[in-house]
């Protein structure tokens, strides 16, 4: 490492000090309380977050800060923040931000270096980032008592692959976290790698899966993670689609609850991010059965730009009851047969 | 293509069935012929007057006679359409007395050249298949057909599509109420994810004590319709009576899947760890 990195990343361990985070959170105060909880019923709020840029670690806890109150003083248990809620910590890095201001983030880093990838900026900052993105959340749980899946954070990892990660922190200090499984066209040319695993995580609140964005488009995903036994899926979203398409939005998380019987539960960033523009609703939904119109939506926020909170109640003794009801009929025969031979096809780069 | 929501038929025998498929495609052919004629689910149970599918007496009726007169009729009507028809589906009886959901697929001299049975349970079909495979017909163009709740198990889609189906076809019989959330969870998202076309033909009206909900439309993949929704005749589920028609072109959707390949972020790695697990645990 020279003498320049050596600067540099001296440079982003002072600015994610977690005192720094800590201290900022606990001045703010945590006063509203959860409210009792009832038996069998999560109430889960879904946020739809503008993207910005945070150019230090009490600025991005300022605004996860405000979007937690919020939802905890409406009652929520269980708190969805977006996808890449990390990335708002790209502007630590010092003199990021006026490059990002004109440029997407591919053409900012085209003037460090022709080979420089968008994984490798993670790889530098990634150390920072986690440290600021892991104490704001761990504090705010612990601090309002709820659960916080915090979106997810892009990541380095100790063999240098760089992963999507979606994370969910308890009140008791557990942190639990979930690689993306399916990569956008983007992120594979920004050189980040798919994940290899799903989790399904056992919690006060129910049994909870954490797939990221572009994991929901196949059906796969939320099949698995349900039968390992997920009842509540949270699902954070960055959609670069735009103008806003609700019938390609359809494609998501809402036919996915309906085939897989689960509670899904999804965060929305927005706005102007890295060179793209950002569009989705933040949503809570349920199976048909469990929704008041029957649609298969608690609650969805009103425009799929700007800010805003959704607050719904996830019945999970319902959805048991639905469950017992109306059983999934699968049909493993078949799968066994057919599966192993289809899939292998499309090992690495197959197309129809 | 053409596919129809028809309430059943009433028609004594296979002959009449027969007749009446092509008298509902001709009323179709006059403005635009088709090469392939999708006929909703358990239209021909209407050659069962009084069909009560509670009653063994009339499964095993319906096993002796039924299938033949199915297959009668398809091939009449596809040889003198000159077209292919699928002419909806007939529950068939299994040895031990169990319920199947059975479809055939004619092509234009009549000829049968596909068959396909249910593959997932439901309330009255018990008997499942676990075998399915596309049917080549017109041009070297593959099909795939969706029987009864098949359409809402997206395995069958997948394994469909990653066998080289161009076109789903869901011959339907949902029963009343079926609105459009439902429909739209069922074939509309498979075909979203598979990118392939889909095409659902829907019995309505009652028939004997049950009342079928039925729609019919042709999707397509959202990029390829001008307003993203995938419904190829607008502006959505059909719920009238008749026929709605389309083309479907394979070389814009081929187009579709070059733009954006989504099959090629398919995950197999971790479907090998995963699902030959959880498919053996109870859900």
């Amino acid at each position: 490492m020279n003498v320049r990195d050596l600067t540099l990343q001296f440079m982003l361990q002072m600015r994610s000090r977690p005192g720094r985070v800590a201290r900022r959170l606990h001045r703010r105060g945590f006063r509203h309380r959860v409210r009792p909880p009832e038996v069998g019923v999560v109430r889960a709020c879904a946020v739809q977050m503008e993207w910005r840029l945070c150019e230090t670690a009490e600025e991005f806890a300022d605004i996860a800060y405000d979007h937690v109150r919020a939802a905890v003083g409406a009652g929520a248990e269980l708190v969805a923040f977006p996808e890449d809620t990390a990335s708002l910590l790209v502007g630590i890095m010092p003199g990021i931000g006026p490059m990002l201001r004109s440029a997407t983030v591919d053409e900012a880093l085209r003037q460090v270096g022709e080979d420089v990838q968008v994984a490798d900026l993670f790889r530098l900052l990634g150390r920072a980032t986690k440290r600021i993105y892991e104490t704001t959340f761990s504090t705010l749980a612990r601090g309002y008592g709820v659960h916080i899946a915090a979106g997810s954070a892009v990541l380095p990892m100790p063999d240098q692959r760089v992963l999507n990660v979606g994370h969910l922190f308890t009140p008791e200090g557990r942190v639990l976290r979930q690689a993306k499984c399916h990569l956008m066209p983007l992120e594979e040319d920004w050189g980040l790698t798919a994940g290899e695993d799903l989790d399904v995580y056992d919690t006060a609140l129910g049994k909870i899966g954490l797939p990221v964005c572009m994991d929901a488009t196949f059906f796969e995903t939320f099949r698995i993670l349900r039968q390992l036994g997920a009842e509540i899926v949270v699902l954070p979203m960055a959609d670069p689609e735009y103008p806003y398409s609700a019938w390609k939005a359809l494609r998501g998380v809402w036919p996915r609850v309906q085939e897989s019987q689960v509670f899904g539960v999804q965060g929305a960033l927005v706005g102007e991010a890295l060179g793209m523009r950002l569009t989705g609703h933040a949503g809570i939904y349920a199976p048909l059965a469990l929704t008041e119109r029957g649609d298969g939506r608690l609650a969805i926020s009103e425009r799929p730009e700007g800010e805003a909170m959704v607050v719904a109640d996830l019945d999970v003794a319902a959805l048991r009851r639905l469950r017992e009801e109306q059983p999934l009929q699968l049909n493993p025969a078949l799968y066994e047969r057919y599966f192993p031979r289809v899939y292998s096809g499309f090992w690495r780069g197959g197309t129809h | 293509m053409a596919t129809f929501r028809l309430p059943p038929f009433a028609a004594p025998d296979a002959a009449s069935f027969g007749r009446a498929l092509v008298q509902a495609a001709e009323s179709t052919a006059q403005r635009n012929p088709a090469d392939l004629y999708l006929f909703p689910g358990l239209l021909a149970l209407g050659l069962v007057p009084q069909l009560d599918l509670a009653d063994p007496e009339w499964s095993a009726l319906a096993d002796a006679s039924l299938k033949d007169a199915y297959i009668a009729a398809g091939s009449y009507a596809a040889r003198t359409l000159g077209a292919v028809v699928v002419p909806g589906t007939i529950y068939l009886l299994t040895p031990q007395a169990r319920l199947q959901q059975y479809a055939a697929v004619f092509d234009r001299q009549g000829n049968l050249v596909g068959e396909q049975l249910q593959t997932h349970r439901d309330a009255l079909v018990q008997a499942v298949s676990d075998e399915i495979s596309p049917i080549a017909v017109d041009a070297g163009v593959k099909v795939g057909l969706l029987i009864g709740r098949d359409a809402w198990y997206p395995e069958v889609s997948r394994i469909l599509a990653l066998q080289g189906a161009d076109i789903l076809l869901a011959p339907l019989a949902p029963p009343a109420p079926y609105p459009s959330e439902e429909a739209l969870w069922g074939l509309w998202q498979e075909v979203q994810q598979n990118q392939v076309f889909g095409v659902e033909a829907g019995l309505f009206g009652a028939m004997g004590e049950r009342v079928y909900g039925g729609r019919a439309a042709i999707l397509a993949p959202c990029e390829m319709t001008d307003d993203d929704a995938g419904f190829l005749p607008r502006p959505g589920y059909f719920v009238g009576t008749g026929a709605q028609v389309a083309t479907l072109s394979v070389d814009a959707l081929q187009k579709v899947r070059r733009d954006y390949p989504l099959l090629r972020h398919l995950n197999p790695g971790l479907y090998r760890k995963y699902l030959p697990l959880v498919y053996r645990r109870l859900p």
